[in-house]
């Protein structure tokens, strides 16, 4: 049917599918996005000014129900809680097993918008120590990349996101294009003045967060309600709903189809390309297929994966443009899990105004200038200081007037960070497709094989003992260290398993983004990476999907793809 | 209504774009609702709840626990969000305070004197004396949100009142004054901080 046939064809409608569709509009390709799940209208199903005794359950959650339907989803339990729950997706209809004793916990958002409307919206970008880390290291294959590749990009993303941050001209991690930077409260300036006067090596500096901080591109300043992952009316952060997917509504080039969840790629062995997409509409189940000149896979790192692997053909028996092994192979996220914490003395007059969403950041300072004997990379914290309210005064003793009134005034000031680190690139890390086993859609099912490394370990050790001895040279008291390694895929920062490279032996994707083996079909999210650096990844995913379709676009005008 | 004032005034500075009358037409208004039946407390077991939770979060320029309704929502996390288990083990607790209420004074929790009330609680309170705080970052704090009606009777007793009182409308807004909508951000302001409507 000709209707069903577009210049383009985007898979995924969050981070990068928004992108892509923003991108390749605005360069007037007529185009398709597919989204799995249902449309999102944003006044009706935010939530983020929702007062908590409106809750049925005030925040303690619908437990038995979501115990049934969300038990891996609502591990993330600062997001997939009473409020918003319904941005993440029900596992008993997207299921997916794990090996005994090695459990993956796979959060995900299917909906228009996907994971954009849940994201934690903080933005660092890579620098070099990150993209030659490989080389130098002599691990996987080398980025086929470099920052001077990446960085007008980053630039480019920024502009448009809005990203508030202060720079800090550090050389692994570079400045960006900021807006005004969020306050940090007096106990996190006392901690960045004593960090500073006690180390040579690290500094503290505000989260660089995809939150506005003043009018941006007619989207409103951030409000400070606080709980961005429930919405915003006001679009005062980034995501695909409130900036990417708009952009690409004015184009007038834009589709978007709700509830089509895609079962594979339809691949020509003739013209090397791909021609089509396999839809099951999850309304009617009914299969449908689309056709366009050019594919983007922006259905999220092990989606987009679990899509190639059940696009086999006979010349690729093991998953479309596989020929290298590698398609399903180095899954990577950031371990979390160890830090510290301690109360803070002093400013017992004064307290934060506004709900911040946003913290503090201490950027990676190990195997920077000098070098580790326990393991390589490095790793950053995030937190904040805050002080008690009535929640932590709960478990306090007294009853009755004095006890009420006490609970007026907040409590003790306390500062704490916990460590986002690096994970490697092991080929033992991956998945592959269980026939046997099929979603509501009766699509085949991923397994997933992923443990930490020993080089995670030793680094999850070192996280934690520094955490702790930097608050106690900040003069912090009854420090509180934990070190208890995260479950893989808790981070939300599930990356590889269809990396790019320089050599179509060893890896899926060339330095475009582009497929080796299908050169019109191109993969921008997070299964593209070759490493995880120790940042949040989600600009670098904005940054190479902004570039892909440059490049996908001009390749196209060449008549190359 | 709060929320309402708060987009008012978002409206009236042209931050938030036209938005639909009814926007939020959707919420239900306060949990429970007027006029909620009980379904698992009997009489006596309420009244026992409304005096110890009164006593813990009296009324003072603000409703107390009583006027927050906090009985109310005890009954509907007892009915809907319990266990078997958790529900037996507060029931039990309840009777438990009766029990030794009867042992000291000779009458249940509900007969005994004002003082006698406060000296009971006060010892329960004072024999579970309290953990501090624990501050973690990143998501992978163990999960608490099941365990709220897990351990011994007046911690769950005492939690569930402070949660069900700083949760109600008169917690949040009348005493604690809290803004879903402050609108502007600093590092730090003095102490008491003024809050404009």
């Amino acid at each position: 049917m000709a209707t069903n046939t577009y210049d383009a064809i985007i898979v995924g409608s969050g981070i990068t599918g928004g992108w892509a569709a923003k991108e390749l509009t605005e360069k007037g390709l007529n185009t398709l996005v597919l989204e799995a799940g249902r449309s999102i209208v944003p006044e009706k199903d935010y939530v983020e000014h929702v007062p908590v005794y409106d809750l049925k359950y005030r925040g303690w959650d619908n437990r038995a129900e979501r115990q049934r339907t969300q038990p891996v989803q609502r591990e993330v339990f600062y997001a997939c809680d009473e409020y918003s729950n319904k941005f993440f997706v029900n596992d008993l209809e997207n299921p997916y097993t794990s090996d005994p004793g090695k459990k993956f916990s796979w959060i995900r958002g299917r909906q228009v918008g996907g994971k954009s409307i849940t994201w934690g919206r903080q933005s660092y970008r890579w620098s070099d120590l990150d993209f030659e880390a490989n080389l130098k290291d002599g691990i996987a294959v080398d980025w086929p990349i470099r920052y001077a590749d990446i960085a007008p990009w980053y630039d480019y993303v920024e502009e448009f996101a809005g990203i508030s941050g202060q720079a800090e001209g550090l050389p692994q991690l570079p400045d960006g294009k900021f807006l005004p930077p969020m306050e940090m409260n007096c106990v996190e300036q006392d901690f960045r003045e004593s960090l500073t006067k006690n180390y040579d090596d690290r500094i503290m500096t505000i989260g660089r967060s995809a939150v506005l901080t003043r009018v941006h591109k007619g989207r409103a300043a951030c409000h400070y309600c606080g709980v961005c992952h429930r919405g915003c009316i006001t679009s005062s952060y980034f995501s695909s709903l409130n900036s990417t997917l708009p952009a690409a509504e004015k184009t007038g080039h834009f589709t978007i189809r709700p509830y089509s969840v895609v079962h594979s790629l339809i691949f020509d062995p003739q013209t090397r390309r791909v021609t089509g997409v396999r839809v099951i509409d999850a309304q009617s189940k009914k299969a449908i297929e689309f056709k366009a000149r050019v594919f983007f896979l922006c259905a999220s790192t092990l989606e987009s994966t679990r899509i190639l692997l059940n696009s086999a053909t006979p010349e690729f028996p093991n998953g479309l443009g596989n020929s290298s092994g590698e398609l399903g192979h180095n899954l990577m996220d950031h371990h979390m899990g160890a830090g510290a914490g301690g109360e803070m003395a002093g400013h017992e007059d004064k307290i934060p105004f506004g709900n911040r969403p946003n913290g503090i950041y201490i950027p990676r300072f190990r195997n920077v200038k000098t070098k580790q004997k326990e393991f390589i990379r490095g790793y950053g914290y995030q937190g904040g200081g805050s002080r008690d309210g009535w929640s932590a005064a709960a478990s306090k003793i007294g009853i009755g007037i004095d006890f009420k009134n006490s609970l007026k005034t907040p409590g003790s000031w306390r500062l704490g960070f916990g460590g986002f680190g690096e994970c490697l690139p092991y080929h033992s890390n991956y998945v592959e497709v269980d026939k046997d086993k099929l979603d509501a859609w009766g699509i085949p099912t991923l397994k997933i094989h992923c443990e930490w490394g020993a080089n995670e370990h030793a680094m999850s050790k070192d996280i934690s003992v520094q955490a702790a001895e930097m608050l106690a040279n900040a003069g912090a008291r009854d420090i509180f260290v934990y070190q208890d390694i995260s479950t893989p895929g808790l981070g939300i920062h599930e990356m590889g398993t269809a990396r790019m490279g320089r050599d179509p032996k060893t890896s899926v994707l060339n330095e475009h983004n582009q497929a080796h083996e299908a050169k019109n079909l191109f993969l921008p999210d997070g299964a593209c990476m070759t490493s995880a650096a120790c940042v949040n990844p989600s600009l670098t995913y904005m940054a190479l999907t902004a570039r892909a379709c440059d490049f996908a676009v001009s390749e196209l005008k060449k008549n190359n793809l | 209504m709060q929320r309402r004032d708060a987009l008012r005034l978002l409206l009236a500075g042209g931050v938030l774009p036209a938005l639909p009358t009814d926007l939020f037409a959707f919420f239900n208004g306060a949990h429970p609702a007027e006029g909620y039946a009980l379904r698992t407390l009997n009489p006596h077991q309420n009244d026992t709840v409304v005096a110890m939770s009164e006593l813990i979060i009296p009324e003072t320029d603000t409703p107390g626990a009583r006027g927050a309704r906090v009985n109310e929502f005890i009954d509907v996390i007892l009915t809907e969000w319990a266990n078997d288990e958790e529900r037996q083990n507060f029931l039990a607790g309840l009777a438990g305070v009766d029990k030794q209420s009867n042992e000291l004074f000779g009458k249940n929790f509900t007969d005994a004197s004002p003082l006698q009330q406060v000296t009971l609680l006060r010892a329960m309170d004072e024999a579970v004396a309290g953990r501090p705080r624990r501050m973690r970052h990143g998501n992978t704090i163990p999960e608490e949100r099941d365990k709220q009606l897990r351990g011994e009777f007046f911690t769950v007793f005492k939690g569930i009142t402070v949660h069900g009182y700083y949760t109600s409308e008169i917690g949040f807004s009348k005493e604690l004054k809290m803004k879903i909508i402050p609108g502007a951000q600093h590092g730090c302001v003095p102490l008491p901080v003024e809050k404009k409507a």
